[in-house]
């Protein structure tokens, strides 16, 4: 009773349930989503957060002290070299889950109306992902970062006409020194923390609110074959949300294990302090745009800079807007979506394969080599 | 219930013991090990003290700000200030005496290099794939003096100092710029040799310097045989001796031979000096015509050669030339062979020849080669060498084990054996020792061009 009681001065008073509202409905697809690569995305970015806020505490954005800074996270700071660790692999696997994620929802069609804008927030956060990973790269200011923006910067001035002011704006000058660092110091930790903070908080309402907006409509697959659990419907009402909860913090601590774990058994990557002077051989872009630099090796900068990726984007951000069919809306592969989702599946499979095939089959001078091929020196 | 809800306990202690995981692999760090050991020893060394030993476990740090180093060197190496463990193995070895080089003022890294700031043995030692500039080891340590000293230190570097010598005697300044150093023709300037010198000596020489004179500095080009002809026909080309040598007495010149002195230089036989060259061969050399030329005047012939002008009367000289003609004609030679080899040097191409020369950079050494004028630098410049980057160096098809693969190494073996890396290389071989290779690469690898603080230059006295 006493139990009670308390718990009844806590939650019951004014103050409580004026903060904290009763929750909406738990809706039928939101009790039966099993993936949750929504969730996990915003688990690593709160990871990459808490990570990346304590990194700063030591960080400076200085070219000749970064470097240093580095080495003591590796050596020094307490707790420094697996936040560092845990802060890298987070981020890498948020670039691959948020993919993911963007290609279940592609499956599912689930961006059909009333979700055609979150779908859009999605597509700006999937943006806002690859800027971050691009700047944070720079950040240790190593070879790897050096040579890696080198050759994002050369994409840049790739482009036709406004290419090489395009690479002066974002470099702050000429070649990558004091200033492309400060640049992508002040992008990584404050305004990309900042703006994905937002939409992922749109994003999340949105998608609730959607939920809601679309009841059944949205799902009319759901009706016809209903999951068999979803007969003893009297519970979900009572202890859904508590359940969902526990579910997705479930996930949350999966993904915590997963990169606690990774990041005790792998160090994340670091070479030599950035040396203008001593080019890599070859030197290659961070690993999620090597496909655009494998694309750019063909030739044609203006295809491969501009039209490709630009038609692949502006494709992907107005695909609901486009798409006229109604049917197939959450159900993975419908047979209505086969040409979609044919057009897509080859899209990644081609986006993966050149990351790949620029990953692992390029050696010096962009020249093919088999990964078990020793490349020659000089 | 969801599959989640049902693993949700397992996983809150899963991730509850990889946080302890995290924190104690934070927290259990390579050099406790050493420094557990460490205190070990420190407690029997204190056992009859009156006082415990007190010690501190966690991280030591030199931090020099002048250099902008930060040395965590001491973390492992804890009895380095102890002149209790001067007998004990490494980590704790205590440091020999270092005298006006305090550890405040210069860290470890300052003459050692490695990785000051790593505190795990592979990274500090190295190489490591993002620290290449590995410790020195002792052979090459003294190159770290010239940071400061620059090349005004003698004995207090020998090694240093006896690279530093060898570079600039050997002519290693013919072909490499180093700084602002003037190059230095140390070899004899090549004019009218047609006039001077025998061609199958010419071919033969030039085939192998060091088997007409051992201790010539001349290094050895390793030319083929069609190669030392063609040079040899290059060098050849224009009239021969000319005017003619008055027949002396040998027995007098002999006599004329010693009192002259000159065996204080040159040797005959095996004996006498070594400052000038070897006479035991020399009439297979060089033609008597020559021969009166070069004692009557040497410095006519080559001003900044040693020899002096002696006055020796032309009488004298004229019996000397005799006395070499006669006893100095060096190991005998089948005469089929000698035809041989001048009928090689007769087939051969000066165009060719003429191209070894330039490719060769026989300019940088030697003077007065007709047809070959200055030609800019030969070989690399070795300015800031010392600071080269591994990646800029390739080791061939030597098998060398990746720990070995330091810049350090590759200068050993370019200068120990120049062409050991691949075929096609220029550098000539002197065939230096073990010795001389390291004082030449201690004297290389000092050479960094870095910028030190102006109140770390210290002079040690001019340069003889």
């Amino acid at each position: 009773m006493a139990v009670n009681t308390t718990r009844n001065a806590l939650f019951e008073n004014r103050f409580w349930k004026s903060a904290f509202r009763g929750a909406p409905p738990v809706s039928k697809w939101l009790r039966d989503k099993i993936f949750g690569l929504g969730l996990i995305n915003l688990s690593l970015f709160i990871i990459l957060n808490v990570t990346g806020i304590l990194l700063m505490f030591y960080y400076v954005p200085y070219t000749d002290k970064a470097y240093n800074v580095i080495k003591d996270f590796q050596f020094v700071v307490s707790f420094g070299a697996i936040f560092r660790n845990m802060h890298r692999w987070s981020a890498y696997a948020m670039i691959v889950l948020v993919f993911l994620h963007m290609s279940r929802v592609f499956y599912m069609a689930e961006y059909r109306e009333p979700r055609e804008f979150n779908w859009v927030i999605g597509w700006v956060l999937f943006l806002c992902t690859l800027v971050g990973a691009l700047t944070g790269y720079l950040l240790p200011w190593d070879q790897k970062a050096y040579w890696g923006m080198t050759i994002m910067s050369n994409v840049m001035a790739s482009v036709p006409v406004i290419g090489e002011k395009l690479k002066f704006v974002v470099l702050g000058g000429d070649e990558i020194g004091q200033s492309a660092l400060t640049r992508a110091y002040d992008i990584h930790v404050k305004v990309m923390p900042l703006i994905m903070g937002l939409l992922i908080a749109l994003h999340v309402i949105r998608g609730r609110t959607d939920d809601l907006l679309a009841g059944s409509q949205a799902h009319g697959e759901h009706k016809s074959a209903p999951a068999p659990e979803a007969d003893n419907g009297s519970d979900t009402a009572d202890c859904a949300w508590s359940d969902i909860i526990k579910r997705e913090l479930a996930k949350f601590l999966i993904i915590l294990i997963i990169i606690m774990g990774t990041s005790i058994l792998f160090g994340a990557p670091l070479e030599e302090e950035a040396n203008p002077s001593v080019t890599p051989v070859p030197a290659k872009a961070p690993w999620f745009f090597l496909g655009l630099q494998e694309l750019l090796s063909w030739g044609a900068p203006f295809w491969g800079a501009i039209v490709v990726p630009n038609a692949v984007l502006l494709f992907a951000l107005l695909v609901p807007y486009i798409e006229r069919g109604k049917t197939g809306s959450g159900v993975w592969f419908h047979p209505s979506r086969r040409l979609q989702n044919i057009l897509f599946t080859a899209f990644v499979t081609v986006a993966i394969g050149l990351i790949i095939v620029g990953a692992l089959f390029r050696g010096p001078g962009w020249r093919f080599y088999w990964p078990w091929q020793p490349w020659p020196l000089h | 219930m969801n599959v989640f809800q049902k693993l949700f306990p397992f996983l809150a202690l899963l991730s509850f013991l990889l946080f302890i995981g995290v924190v104690w692999k934070d927290y259990d760090r390579p050099y406790l090990e050493y420094q557990r050991k460490f205190k070990a020893l420190l407690d029997l060394k204190a056992a009859g003290a009156s006082r415990p030993a007190e010690f501190r476990f966690g991280i030591r740090q030199r931090w020099i700000k002048e250099l902008g180093i930060a040395d965590r060197c001491e973390t492992c190496h804890l009895g380095l200030e102890d002149p209790r463990f001067k007998d004990d193995p490494q980590p704790f070895k205590t440091h020999p005496a270092i005298a006006e080089h305090s550890y405040e003022t210069f860290g470890c890294t300052m003459c050692h290099g490695g990785q000051g700031m790593a505190t795990t043995l592979q990274d500090a030692h190295g190489p490591t794939e993002n620290w290449y500039r590995a410790i020195y080891q002792d052979k090459f340590m003294e190159n770290s003096c010239s940071q400061c000293h620059g090349e005004s230190i003698q004995n207090q570097a020998p090694v240093l100092y006896r690279g530093q010598t060898m570079f600039y005697e050997y002519g290693c300044r013919g072909c490499h710029k180093v700084g602002t150093k003037p190059r230095t023709e140390i070899g004899p300037p090549l004019d009218e040799m047609a006039k001077r010198v025998k061609t199958d000596w010419m071919y033969r020489f030039l085939k192998s310097p060091k088997s007409y004179l051992p201790l010539t500095k001349m290094p050895d080009p390793l030319f083929s045989p069609q190669e030392a002809a063609d040079v040899a026909a290059f060098l050849l080309q224009g009239p021969g001796p000319e005017g003619t040598v008055i027949p002396g007495d040998p027995a007098l010149g002999k006599t004329a031979f010693l009192e002259s002195g000159c065996l204080a230089c040159h040797t005959v036989n095996g004996e006498g000096g070594d400052v000038g060259p070897d006479l035991s061969g020399v009439s297979s050399k060089n033609y008597p015509e020559r021969l009166f030329k070069i004692i009557k005047d040497p410095t006519a012939l080559w001003p900044e050669g040693k020899m002096p002008v002696l006055g020796i009367p032309d009488q004298d000289i004229r019996n000397i030339v005799a006395f070499l003609t006669q006893e100095c004609t060096g190991p005998a030679l089948d005469k089929s062979t000698v035809a041989g080899q001048d009928q090689l040097v007769r087939n051969a191409s000066k165009d060719r020849g003429r191209e070894l020369v330039v490719k060769q950079g026989c300019i940088g050494c030697h003077a007065k080669i007709e047809g070959v004028t200055e030609i800019g630098e030969l070989g690399p410049d070795l300015t800031t060498f010392g600071a080269v980057h591994i990646s800029f160096l390739d080791f061939g098809h030597l098998k060398v084990p990746v720990k070995d693969r330091t810049v350090p190494t590759w200068i050993y073996y370019k200068v120990k054996s120049p062409r050991i890396f691949k075929e096609g290389l220029k550098m000539p071989d002197y065939y230096f020792n073990e010795e001389e290779s390291v004082a030449i690469t201690t004297y290389i690898l000092g050479l960094k061009g870095k910028e030190i603080p102006a109140s770390y230059i210290l002079p040690l006295g001019k340069r003889p």
